[in-house]
């Protein structure tokens, strides 16, 4: 049994964005589009807060700015993809095309973190990133993120 | 081959971590290379690293943004690096740890895993692990006993007595195998609490224990402060004896630690005997009096019990006092202990059958299966749709389960064996009433799980 953690609204295949900014600004708008977050302002702080503390630009083209906290009203992980690419402040310096904003509640129960404990171990995996990368439409990306 | 060790954790836990532990392991098995990881994440530290491996181990790559334990490596080759590096260059990192130039960490070895733990996790959940360890222990111990002894009923319920005419030597044998294997619940109930507080120097102090606590009828209470006792005096023991040279470490373990622990424990074990068998034997009439006077509040009592955490302590005390007063011939009180036991996971089969569209395919699945788990007296399976939402499904599920011991202590049904579900129907006095009781409990909360979880999007 998975945590339902995907959606397709919070799925974008065309993030026009092109800076950290930029590209969290716009993922935002993506959770709280789906009424995800109860207070956006607060959510937006805890991002920088992580960010702040070491960039989760982790590289091979990801970034999965996250934050565990009482803005948010039910987990979810949306994602965005970026042909162009993010100039994201990375470990290893190159853009990032695929973007995981995560939002957990900080009363959360283990099963979402174990899906994302799974979704992370999946995207070392150059195969799926590939497979993520090559997605046309936002119910290919949905089928692969929960196939995890 | 190469053994290496990795420890992986960052701040929020939920994604460097497990990606550091994911490429690790890749690099290592790429350049074959057996590799442990131990992530610290937000569901805690899993695959843990035990003294053992650390001790065995070439070298230790600790990954790490967050700080974790670093104490326990003191002595051994150590590498360490921010958590992005064990992301980026697992590869490098796994090189240089097998290349045998890593440096020593400096500090003296600790052989004393338990003591790091204890550290890192509150006090609330170690006394929860250590008794659950006991509890663990301990069950199947019950459930063979009890069985056997059941079984030995088919023959009739004296049918152990030499001098009734319901008397067969089979069924006599098998009472007295179960009978055996009952009589090991208290003691190896005490001697794994002890053993998970101080590993094996506390097993040892702990069987003692739990032998004097069945023997002067402290019973269960008897058993935990036994326990308890053991695993703290054992640990008090081991580290206040660190400090002597290594050449007496034999001298130690196998003389010194047993020979005080027992004797310590043994003399305040004994010396509690009485007042604790007294309050132990004061409980059991209490809750079988209770049984007399007021069924419907013992029923509410033991439904609670039983829901509250599904096989945790909660449940299993209400689960052993069952079967102690099985033991002295009480055969309507774990009746109701054993429906209250049944009804959630039927509870959970129930109502995903009929509510189909507030369950996904994969719930629905699980659902099935609780039949299954709650004929046969499984409690647990109802677990991760509690964990799900433990407000709104742990209530239900209690008051199903009140309902089902509820009826059974009103209709005054006996159940002998301790467990088994349905399985052991035969043994049961009233079977067809007895499934009844737990069928109205179930479908009741079925009916409020049903009515209360909202429905799920089945389409994406």
């Amino acid at each position: 049994m998975e945590a339902v953690l995907f959606d397709i609204n919070t799925i974008k295949l065309d993030v026009k964005a092109k800076t950290k900014d930029e590209v969290i600004n716009e993922m935002i708008d993506l959770l709280d589009n789906d009424h995800i977050l109860k207070d956006r302002e607060m959510y937006k702080k805890s991002i920088y807060v992580r960010e702040e503390m070491s960039t989760t630009g982790i590289g091979f083209g990801i970034a999965i700015p996250h934050a565990k906290t009482s803005a948010v009203n039910k987990p979810r992980v949306a994602f965005g993809l970026s042909k162009e690419g993010v100039d994201y402040d990375s470990e290893d310096g190159e853009r990032v095309n695929l973007i995981f904003m995560i939002a957990v509640s900080d009363t959360d129960n283990n099963l979402h973190v174990q899906t994302l404990a799974k979704l992370s171990r999946k995207l070392i995996n150059p195969v799926f990133r590939n497979n993520l990368m090559q997605c046309k439409t936002k119910k290919e990306v949905l089928v692969l993120l929960e196939a995890i | 081959m190469k053994k290496i060790l990795g420890v992986t954790g960052c701040p929020t836990g939920i994604a460097h971590t497990f990606m550091a532990a994911e490429a690790l392991k890749q690099a290592a098995e790429a350049l074959g290379v057996q590799i442990k990881v131990e992530t610290n994440g937000a569901i805690g530290v899993e695959d843990e690293l035990t003294a053992q491996e650390i001790k065995e181990a070439d070298c230790i790559i600790v990954a790490c943004d967050k700080k974790v334990d670093m104490e326990r490596f003191n002595s051994r080759p150590v590498i360490e690096v921010s958590v992005g590096e064990g992301i980026h260059k697992a590869k490098e990192l796994i090189e240089r740890a097998i290349s045998g130039n890593v440096p020593i960490r400096k500090g003296i070895a600790s052989n004393d895993s338990t003591n790091v733990r204890e550290q890192q996790t509150s006090f609330g959940h170690e006394i929860y692990k250590h008794l659950m360890n006991g509890v663990s222990h301990m069950l199947p111990f019950v459930v063979a006993g009890g069985v056997l002894i059941a079984i030995s009923f088919l023959w009739g319920i004296y049918s152990f007595d030499p001098n009734s005419s319901q008397y067969n030597s089979f069924a006599a044998l098998l009472k007295k195998i179960g009978g055996y294997s009952m009589g090991l619940m208290v003691p190896v109930f005490a001697a794994y609490i002890a053993q998970s507080i101080a590993n094996r120097p506390g097993l040892i102090a702990g069987f003692v224990a739990g032998i004097i606590a069945a023997d002067t009828g402290s019973g269960f209470i008897g058993g935990i402060i036994g326990g308890f006792l053991a695993g703290y005096v054992a640990l008090f023991l081991v580290k206040s004896l660190a400090g002597m040279p290594k050449q007496f470490e034999g001298l130690k373990s196998i003389f010194l630690v047993p020979l005080v622990s027992v004797a310590v424990v043994g003399i305040v074990m004994c010396l509690l005997a009485s007042p604790v068998s007294a309050i132990n034997t004061y409980m059991n009439n209490f809750l079988a009096g209770l049984q007399n006077s007021n069924p419907v509040l013992l029923g509410i009592v033991i439904g609670c019990m039983c829901a509250f955490d599904m096989g945790g302590p909660v449940n299993k005390a209400a689960y052993v006092t069952g079967t102690l007063l099985l033991g002295q011939g009480n055969y309507y009180f774990m009746a109701g202990v054993s429906a209250a036991c049944i009804t959630p996971p039927i509870v959970i089969a129930i109502a995903t059958t009929f509510f189909k569209n507030k369950f996904t395919k994969d719930e629905r699945a699980a659902g099935a299966v609780n039949y299954i788990l709650g004929f046969t007296h499984i409690t647990e399976g109802a677990i991760p749709f509690a964990a799900k939402e433990p407000l709104k499904v742990l209530p239900i599920l209690m008051i199903a389960s009140s309902i089902s011991a509820i009826l059974s202590y009103v209709m005054k049904i006996q159940v002998p064996a301790p467990h088994g579900g349905f399985l052991i129907l035969a043994l049961v006095d009233q079977p067809i009433s007895w499934v009844l009781c737990i069928l109205a409990g179930s479908v009741v909360g079925a009916i409020i799980y049903g009515f209360i979880k909202e429905t799920v999007n089945n389409e994406a």
